[in-house]
């Protein structure tokens, strides 16, 4: 009988523990570790049909102001429910530290609250600020890469919603070696 | 960029500024807080006057705004980075400001006519403060006012990107003191302290 017990122990608790053990090594295996997310807060805006309708009244030195878009306090209302997204762009910052002994890359993210998702820079010369797409960006081993307002950010192109100050944005990033690593932003 | 050139070096001259700043406000001892922080511009010379349309839906002329500090500063409502962190920054100035904030007059000009109408203006700015006013116009109306402001915007098509266009742009902030004239400009990455500082110098009590 006791026997059986110690027996059936074993066929529950060694899957248990080798299973265990893999998940482990297998979280182990990256380096790359995410902290301090956040996004900055963001309105949704109309979709581009709406934007570019009004741009006629714009051409004559004199906007339209029949379309009537709340400001953020108004957001909660819901008005933009049902679109599949606008043409409103937001950033999130986060820092990215790789304790490995091996160079990493991050080469792309995603997140649902944007139609597309990219990497991008701003870089100040002489006084004029130019921001440009980043293919990839490099995390030296042992080394981090800190994002932050004026210089490399993951930028959201196309919100699907209104970033309001609470709210959270998931982020996927993809690293060469990590693979996919997912961070929660805080809007601020 | 003139302006930014003289920026620089009338940066040197920011205590001789602050004392004369000091003594036409007739306030107290010179102190050190009584000195400006930012780049000051001197002599002082009248803002350039400019009209364009508001996203409240009025013309915001320029020399209608004696009595009031006005803040102006050029972007673009597609910008994520630095356009959003400006106004952030503007946000948190009004707040130390305190009660003088309803002095404060703080106008985005846009660089991208194309796309900013004055309703995208009034969401993106308005996201962060109901007081803020984003400012467009003809494009010939906004190329005058950048000319008069030694702002450069340069749109360039940019491959890897989802985004048919950006546009490179001056990021100073100027400052226009209450009787008009064209006081200061911060540089980027101009602390939230410093500007709240100096425009509070600018509004007195």
């Amino acid at each position: 009988m006791r026997m059986w017990r110690s027996l059936i122990g074993c066929v529950v608790i060694v899957p248990l523990v080798l299973w265990g053990g893999m998940a482990r090594a297998q979280s182990g295996q990256s380096s790359i570790h995410l902290s301090q997310a956040w996004a900055r807060r963001a309105p949704m805006m109309g979709s581009a049909e709406s934007a570019q309708g009004s741009m006629g009244a714009m051409s004559s030195g004199h906007g339209s102001m029949s379309s009537g878009q709340g400001s953020m306090g108004s957001m909660g209302s819901g008005q933009m429910h049902g679109q599949a997204g606008g043409t409103g762009n937001g950033v999130v910052y986060v820092l990215i530290e790789n304790s490995g002994p091996e160079a990493d890359t991050l080469l792309g993210a995603t997140s649902d609250a944007a139609q597309s998702t990219e990497l991008h820079e701003t870089r100040q010369e002489g006084g004029v600020m130019r921001m440009r797409p980043l293919a990839k960006v490099e995390v030296p081993a042992g080394g981090r890469i800190e994002m932050k307002p004026g210089g490399q950010h993951i930028m959201l192109l196309g919100l699907t919603r209104n970033l309001n100050p609470g709210d959270t944005v998931t982020v996927h990033l993809r690293f060469e070696k990590a693979g996919e690593q997912t961070v929660e932003a805080e809007v601020r | 960029m003139e302006l930014s050139r003289r920026c620089s070096v009338r940066w040197r001259v920011s205590l001789a500024a602050g004392l004369v700043c000091a003594v036409l406000g007739g306030a107290q001892p010179v102190t050190a807080d009584q000195t400006f922080r930012g780049g000051v511009l001197e002599p002082a010379h009248p803002a350039p006057d400019f009209a364009l349309t508001a996203s409240d839906g009025s013309t915001f002329r320029l020399h209608e705004q004696r009595g009031r500090v006005v803040v102006l500063f050029f972007g673009y409502t597609f910008c994520p980075d630095v356009c959003p962190l400006t106004l952030s920054q503007m946000v948190q100035v009004r707040s130390q400001l305190g009660a003088r904030a309803a002095r404060l007059r703080v106008a985005f000009i846009t660089v991208d006519p194309e796309r900013d109408t004055t309703a995208r203006l009034r969401t993106y700015v308005g996201a962060f403060d109901r007081s803020f006013l984003g400012l467009t116009g003809a494009p010939d109306a906004l190329t005058h006012v950048r000319q008069a402001y030694g702002v450069v915007a340069e749109k360039h098509a940019v491959a890897g990107t989802k985004a048919a266009y950006v546009i490179d742009h001056s990021a100073f902030v100027y400052v226009v003191d209450p009787d008009g004239r064209l006081r200061l400009m911060f540089p980027f990455g101009t602390s939230i302290d410093d500007m709240a500082h100096d425009i509070g110098l600018l509004l007195g009590g």
